[in-house]
């Protein structure tokens, strides 16, 4: 039996990175408006309304697609700009939408049945039951899994379910509590899942003292880099603290950037619909160098060749690395 | 005479050279003057953008120069003033980094958060009003060099003849080295894919756990 190549799904920050994605290979992009309805919510990211449409025609002209995430939490009693998002998303043509809350699953599934919803990573569905639901309701055709699962969980999970997985398979990783970590909220007042953003970028502060590179969250410093040491995400889950030891650990998380690029072929035989791509927050650069690895390692791997003999798309993916580490996750968990 | 294969992507950009040229040796007032030539043609798409960053001041400070960029953004446009950095007012955010770093940003040709995460580009300040700097530029995909380069004569003809040159010049002299760095580039990522396959071969050293308090039930490990 042939198994279908899974498409690659890029990240857009701005309409410069969508259109580099889609010359770089990827066969649909997902993006956000500039709002709070998206977990990229960072300064001078993200789309007008005018610009979704160009990037749309872009897209549909050269056969792709693009996907829009309105993946936050509504505010409750304040849910105009979630469902002007909806109505703009399905107004312009987009190819479906990315989604968590289960109050605007229910808006989006009622206002415009036809237009496809994806279930976010930021739902934090982790069960079979637990997807079944979101599918039985609210008819999603599409669980992007959060990044705790197994392949072997991967591949029963999907003889479970009746609708098309996507997962990850590069890019930076969160302490697996996705759409339930409220570590930022606890530093800033502002969270992924309420506002859209991770350590806004209004409360970080770098500092050089005496060669040393202080990173201020908020009122917390919450890292401190030697002259050359590799950096990561100013993020509180990324952060180096005093827990029982004499130096400084990462006690929740070391900067690293998934690469599930070892299994592709595992993936794929799985079942999988679509590998994504992490980070709308990065630049056009990446995601050209990230996509075009990916075209390059997805298409020899259904070619039957070994994705580990492409050093050189490997090495380029390796240099973009957050923290300049990378991890296969817990695709193959040694841990539990 | 070409370059190695594996270099030819990384060597300068003719344009890199000749607006390095122009940089460190023409008079700051015509500088200035290019410049604001330059930040007058921007596409109107990034003003939209740029707008966030009214009231905002950053300094640029490219280590091979005797000078900074000033950038700020009065209703939404960009300007760009010259000054000693010891001379520098307060700023909102502060860049340095080697000159080839901020040339790869603007035209999209790196990642500004892999710099930052390997420290080759130091960012210190209000890390909003550079993160809007840094979309509002990627994301409106603007080629400043190619603005530079474009420049009515006889700035814009000068530049270009003079990069060509300056091209040509280049390949003679950093062809052997090029040769010789582009084997070590091979070498090195060879030791680094071995280090990758041991260190994935042996348990991950973790860190001694805390003697208490147990995990919260529910918790993911």
């Amino acid at each position: 039996m042939t198994v279908a190549v899974p498409e690659i799904l890029a990240p857009a920050g701005t309409p410069a990175a969508l259109e580099a994605a889609v010359d770089a290979g990827a066969d649909t992009v997902y993006c956000g408006f500039r709002d709070a309805t998206n977990a990229r919510n960072y300064p001078g990211l993200n789309f007008t309304a005018a610009e979704l449409r160009d990037g749309l025609a872009y897209a549909h002209a050269r056969g792709r697609r693009v996907n829009v995430a309105i993946n936050t939490y509504a505010s409750a009693g304040n849910t105009r700009i979630w469902h002007a998002a909806i109505d703009r998303a399905a107004e312009l043509g987009a190819d479906a939408i990315i989604m968590a809350d289960i109050g605007l699953l229910d808006y989006a599934a009622r206002t415009h049945p036809a237009l496809p919803r994806h279930l976010s990573v930021q739902a934090g569905a982790a069960s079979a039951e637990s997807i079944r639901y979101y599918y039985e309701f609210f008819g999603i055709s599409r669980m992007i899994l959060p990044r705790i699962f197994t392949l072997d969980e991967i591949a029963e999970l999907k003889a479970r379910v009746p609708i098309e997985i996507e997962c990850f398979i590069f890019g930076s990783l969160s302490p697996m509590s996705e759409g339930r970590c409220s570590l930022s909220a606890y530093a800033t007042g502002r969270s992924p899942n309420l506002c859209g953003v991770c350590s806004p970028a209004e409360f970080v502060r770098y500092e050089a003292v005496q060669g040393t590179l202080l990173c201020r969250l908020g009122e917390f410093v919450i890292n401190a880099f030697e002259a050359g040491e590799p950096a990561g995400y100013p993020t509180v889950c990324k952060g180096r603290y005093l827990a029982g030891e004499d130096e400084a650990a990462y006690v929740f998380e070391e900067p690293e950037c998934l690469n599930a690029a070892p299994y592709i072929g595992a993936l794929r035989r799985a079942g999988i619909a679509a590998f994504k791509i992490e980070g709308r927050q990065r630049g056009r650069f990446y995601v050209t160098q990230v996509v075009a690895a990916f075209r390059e390692l997805i298409d020899a791997e259904a070619r039957g060749e070994p994705p580990s003999r492409h050093t050189a798309a490997l090495e380029r993916l390796r240099r973009l690395a957050e923290g300049g580490e990378e991890t296969t996750g817990a695709y193959r968990k040694g841990w539990r | 005479m070409a370059l190695p294969n594996s270099l030819a992507a990384r060597r300068p950009d003719p344009r890199d050279l000749v607006v390095s040229l122009a940089l460190a040796t023409l008079p700051r007032p015509l500088i200035a003057a290019m410049l604001r030539r330059v930040a007058r043609s921007l596409p109107q798409r990034l003003a939209g953008r740029l707008a966030e960053l009214e009231g905002k001041r950053l300094l640029i400070v490219p280590d091979e120069l005797s000078y900074a960029f000033l950038l700020s953004f009065p209703h939404g446009r960009l300007t760009i003033g010259l000054l000693d950095p010891p001379a520098a007012p307060p700023t909102d955010a502060q860049m340095q980094g080697p000159l080839r770093l901020f040339y790869d940003l603007v035209r999209g040709g790196d990642d500004g958060d892999a710099l930052f995460f390997s420290r080759e580009l130091a960012v210190t300040g209000d890390m909003a009003a550079a993160v809007a700097l840094r979309n509002a530029m990627d994301g409106a995909g603007v080629d400043l060099f190619g603005e530079f380069l474009a420049l009515p004569a006889p700035f814009g003809p000068l530049l270009r003849h003079g990069g060509a040159a300056l091209e040509r010049c280049a390949v003679v002299l950093l062809g052997p080295l090029a040769g010789r760095t582009a084997r070590l580039e091979a070498e090195v990522a060879a030791l680094r894919a071995e280090v990758r396959r041991l260190k994935q071969g042996a348990a991950k050293p973790r860190a001694k756990p805390p003697s208490a308090p147990p995990p919260m039930p529910g918790m993911q490990p």
